[in-house]
């Protein structure tokens, strides 16, 4: 047994529960450094993962799987989770929730690197519901009226994904007799009625992914519970969670079901249009700058989903290559949202007015998050959506390729809307803004990341070439 | 068709049309834990037919991951009633848009 594969899970699980017990028996004045604990945890997790993508050994134990495909969502994961500390400490100033919040937060992550890695379906139950759970508690971390209801809203709709994915998963057992992902492909085509109870199953978990993606028609939690959440929870839902469930979408359809491909290539194409339309056009007429981020992320995932609607190696690796690229922008985005919320008490898009004036630096990186969330020239976002746009025409969806991209012509209104109010509308009151080193860094690192991946994305490319899930 | 399947069936239809209609959260979540148990009866039964222990495991894990769910989500609904002194879904509508 080759129990060093387990070596990242463990250090993370370990550092999670050091937070937790960090923060029972900590002086209350010495608790705002669990941050740092946290960060530190997660980077040595980073450097542990690093080290197996490019050095140390591959293969599986039990039901978990270490390959390329695993380790690179997984240091997606983690570098959102570090770009999540960052944004969270100003938000949590007095400190005094510190553990708990980030006990949760690195649990949070441990299940997305769990889910990631799992072959088995029983191991992606539980480490979904880790992920969930704790992702419930965060939103509710605020523990206000607002709050409450995106928490609310969150666990019911999600209660009910579960639900459909262990039904889902209740029928596969049932038709293959197995809860292994390649012991079920081996069961799949069967002959007659079995087929369509297989498909019906395989849906099943389409939809329960689907929740956790918020892919149109199951996004209708997302808006409200990104804004009720705290804003840097929100940055880490939009962008870790939504990563670590199209991860295991992407697992699960190619390992379990490949010889389905005709059906969920369907599906995708038209579940694609729809999210990336519909979130799109729900973002237009924001004024709440979170609700309006909440469905430009809803939009991007549609994006996204090019990648299952036409699976060839090309798309494939463009979306591994753009979910890296939006983690930095997205959570870049939000960061900037989580500090003016903080100090201005609003979330309005005037709450960003003149800021590009009043706090150049702060502007400049919003705008560089938001001009990339768009898709212009020098920024990781083109890149990405230049590769996925031209491996959709390749693969033969042309018009799918034309959707999208009048889509992201779409999206400048509501993005140049933003960064219009940032340097051409004055603001209506003064603020004192802070210096916070952390956020800083967070904000100041994510933009350069965005800006070198848009200028030099050939390496990174290369990386999620080398990180193809196997394909159908 | 088994009966034990059966059951199984209506119980998640019966726990879909609740969350569906009803509008109290409480009960919204008690129709939830019933589909969970459909698909917990399914796995029972499923396990019986391969004659292998893997869908009997599963439901013990669905049901310790259910206890927990339970914890948070009676936390959540105690957070929202202290903030509106009511629990009516259509009435927590603050957020939308």
């Amino acid at each position: 047994m080759n129990y060093g594969l387990l070596t990242p899970v463990d250090i993370l699980t370990a550092a999670s529960l050091l937070v937790m017990v960090g923060d029972i028996f900590l002086p209350k004045d010495y608790k705002p450094s669990l941050a740092a604990f946290a960060a530190f945890g997660v980077a040595v997790t980073l450097g542990a993962v690093l080290k197996q993508f490019f050095v140390g050994r591959q293969g599986s134990i039990w039901s978990y799987s270490v390959g390329h495909f695993n380790l690179y969502f997984q240091i997606v994961f983690l570098l959102g989770t570090l770009l999540t500390i960052g944004s969270s400490i100003y938000f949590l100033r007095r400190g005094r929730e510190a553990g708990e919040y980030f006990s949760l937060l690195l649990l949070a992550t441990l299940g997305a690197m769990l889910l990631v890695s799992s072959a088995n379906l029983l191991t992606i139950y539980v480490s979904l519901e880790l992920l969930s759970i704790s992702s419930y508690a965060l939103v509710a971390f605020r523990r206000d009226a607002r709050s409450g209801e995106g928490a609310l809203k969150y666990f019911l709709l999600g209660g009910m994904s579960s639900a459909v994915f262990l039904y889902g998963t209740s029928l596969l057992y049932g038709l293959s007799g197995s809860l292994d992902l390649r012991l079920i492909n081996l069961h799949y085509p069967p002959a007659g009625n079995a087929h369509l109870l297989f498909l019906a199953a395989m849906f099943l978990l389409v939809v329960a992914f689907g929740f956790k993606v918020a892919l149109v028609p199951f996004h209708m939690w997302a808006p409200d519970t990104y804004e009720g959440a705290p804003t840097p929870v929100t940055a880490y839902l939009s962008a870790v969670s939504k990563a670590a469930a199209f991860a295991v979408l992407l697992r699960v359809l190619i390992t379990a079901f490949p010889a389905a491909a005709p059906w969920w290539r369907e599906t995708f194409a038209i579940l694609s249009v729809a999210t990336m339309t519909l979130g799109n056009l729900a973002a237009l007429r924001q004024n709440n700058l979170k609700r309006m981020l909440a469905y430009s992320s809803i939009a991007q995932a549609g994006y996204v989903l090019i990648a299952l609607a036409v699976p060839t190696a090309a798309t494939l690796s463009a979306s591994l290559f753009y979910l890296m690229a939006y983690t930095f922008m997205n959570i870049g985005a939000f960061a900037v949202l989580a500090y003016t919320d903080a100090v201005t008490g609003k979330e309005d898009v005037e709450s960003v007015a003149g800021l590009g004036l009043s706090l150049p630096w702060a502007g400049l990186c919003l705008t560089v998050f938001l001009l990339s969330l768009g898709g212009l020239p020098f920024t990781a976002g083109l890149m990405g959506k230049f590769f996925l746009f031209y491996g959709a025409v390749a693969g033969g969806s042309v018009w799918l390729a034309a959707v999208a991209l009048g889509n992201s012509v779409l999206s400048f209104f509501y993005y140049f809307r933003v960064i219009r109010y940032l340097y051409w509308v004055p603001a209506k009151e003064t603020h004192k803004w802070p210096s916070v080193w952390p956020w800083g860094l967070t904000v100041g690192t994510a933009a350069l990341v965005t800006l070198f991946l848009g200028v030099y994305p050939a390496p990174l490319l290369a990386l999620a070439r080398m990180s193809l899930p196997v394909i159908p | 068709m088994n009966p034990y399947l059966l059951t199984s069936v209506l119980l998640l239809a019966l726990g879909t049309v609740g969350v569906l209609i009803r509008r109290n959260p409480l009960v919204m979540f008690m129709s939830i834990e019933m589909m969970w148990n459909s698909a917990n009866l399914a796995f029972v039964s499923f396990s019986r037919h391969w004659l292998s222990q893997g869908g009997q495991v599963f439901v013990f894990l669905a049901l310790t991951v259910a206890a927990a769910e339970v914890a948070i989500g009676l936390g959540i609904i105690v957070l929202v009633f202290r903030y509106r002194h009511q629990i009516d879904a259509d009435q927590i509508n603050s957020l939308k848009g």
